[in-house]
């Protein structure tokens, strides 16, 4: 019995993993609760439903990469400003601006936002983002925030608390796991510099953000200390070029210049 | 409260935000964001917990300075003696 929940478990989350979402039926069945990951023979499944997708995605996708610097001055000053005067409840991570930022830049780039299907790119209407959660111990799962486009970052961090809290203790539907349309891997502060992800099939781009740091910066002629973030993006060559990457990570620099508009 | 009840109540806060984690080995004394692998989201989700379960509202300012159990142990023991909001 506990086999079958184990394979079971397993099962939701390679479909979530390598089924297109757009002819996944996993959305639309009864969602089964994925139990608690802290077994070893989940923790196995996992590994190979990432082994899986992973494989999957350099044998057939050809990648390329792009990154950027963003300052994170104007963010991060406004989040200080905002945070001051609420409470905890209702504060902001940096993670929820990046997070917003690249929801709406997505909606700005379908060449980026979207699946790749029996050859050819599919664009998706709406945002759904991936988010991808590293769990404690070792392996991953990448929980979707639906609709993100539409969403400000206090709703969007709101949900992400939510996911990300059943996605350690278990208890996501598979529903939760499937449909992005594009995935943000946010390094956080303890981690590195700059992450150049690899794709999620069937998906037609990553986002990366590395640890936000203090580093010295030019502003109009002068070297300045700034909170700085590199931002990346590994995208899938069939569907778009350079230039329009290059447009992806400039609007998210644009739209977190104007933290107070997300 | 004393420090053992603040410290245990703490423990069952830390526990619901990382259910993943071994948090009653956790040693008092310990860099909570290394041993738990807390990221900020946790962090944050840790000090709303806080202002929800125990009434200690802990400022942004104030959470890069508390590094282990003791010290938001210590910070939620001296505000038991502020006057109530």
């Amino acid at each position: 019995m506990r086999a079958d929940v184990e394979r079971a478990a397993g099962a939701a989350l390679a479909a979530a993993a390598v089924t297109p979402p757009a002819v996944s039926a996993a959305a639309t069945r009864p969602a089964a609760p994925v139990p608690p990951s802290g077994n070893g023979d989940h923790r196995a499944a996992m590994r190979q439903t990432i082994a899986a997708a992973m494989s999957r995605s350099k044998r057939e996708i050809p990648h390329y990469y792009l990154a950027t610097t963003i300052d994170l001055g104007a963010a991060t000053a406004w989040l200080g400003e905002r945070n001051a005067q609420l409470p905890p409840a209702e504060r902001l991570v940096p993670a929820a601006l990046l997070l917003a930022a690249t929801a709406r830049a997505a909606r700005a780039v379908p060449a980026l936002n979207g699946h790749w299907v029996d050859g050819s790119a599919q664009p998706a209407a709406a945002v759904h983002l991936g988010v991808i959660v590293s769990l404690r111990g070792g392996g991953l799962v990448a929980p979707v925030i639906h609709d993100a486009g539409e969403a400000g970052p206090a709703a969007l961090m709101a949900t992400l608390g939510d996911l990300v809290a059943r996605a350690r203790g278990g208890g996501l539907r598979a529903s939760e796991l499937a449909g992005a349309t594009i995935t943000v891997s946010n390094l956080g502060e303890r981690g590195a510099e700059q992450v150049f992800g690899v794709i999620h099939p069937p998906q037609l781009a990553l986002v990366g953000f590395g640890a936000i740091r203090d580093r010295p910066w030019a502003v109009g002629g002068d070297v300045v200390v700034r909170p700085l973030v590199s931002a990346t993006l590994s995208a899938d060559h069939r569907a778009s070029d350079g230039p329009q990457g290059s447009r992806l990570l400039a609007e998210i620099d644009r739209l977190l210049q104007r933290p107070e508009e997300l | 409260m004393n420090t053992t009840d603040t410290e245990r109540r703490l423990r069952a806060l830390l526990g619901a935000i990382a259910p993943d984690a071994d948090v009653g080995a956790l040693p008092a004394d310990a860099d909570l964001r290394e041993e738990l692998e807390l990221d900020s989201l946790d962090v944050q989700r840790f000090v709303a917990a806080i202002d929800a379960e125990l009434d200690v509202a802990i400022a942004d300012r104030e959470i890069p300075g508390l590094r282990t159990l003791a010290d938001v142990a210590r910070r939620v023991e001296a505000a038991a003696g502020e006057v109530p909001r």
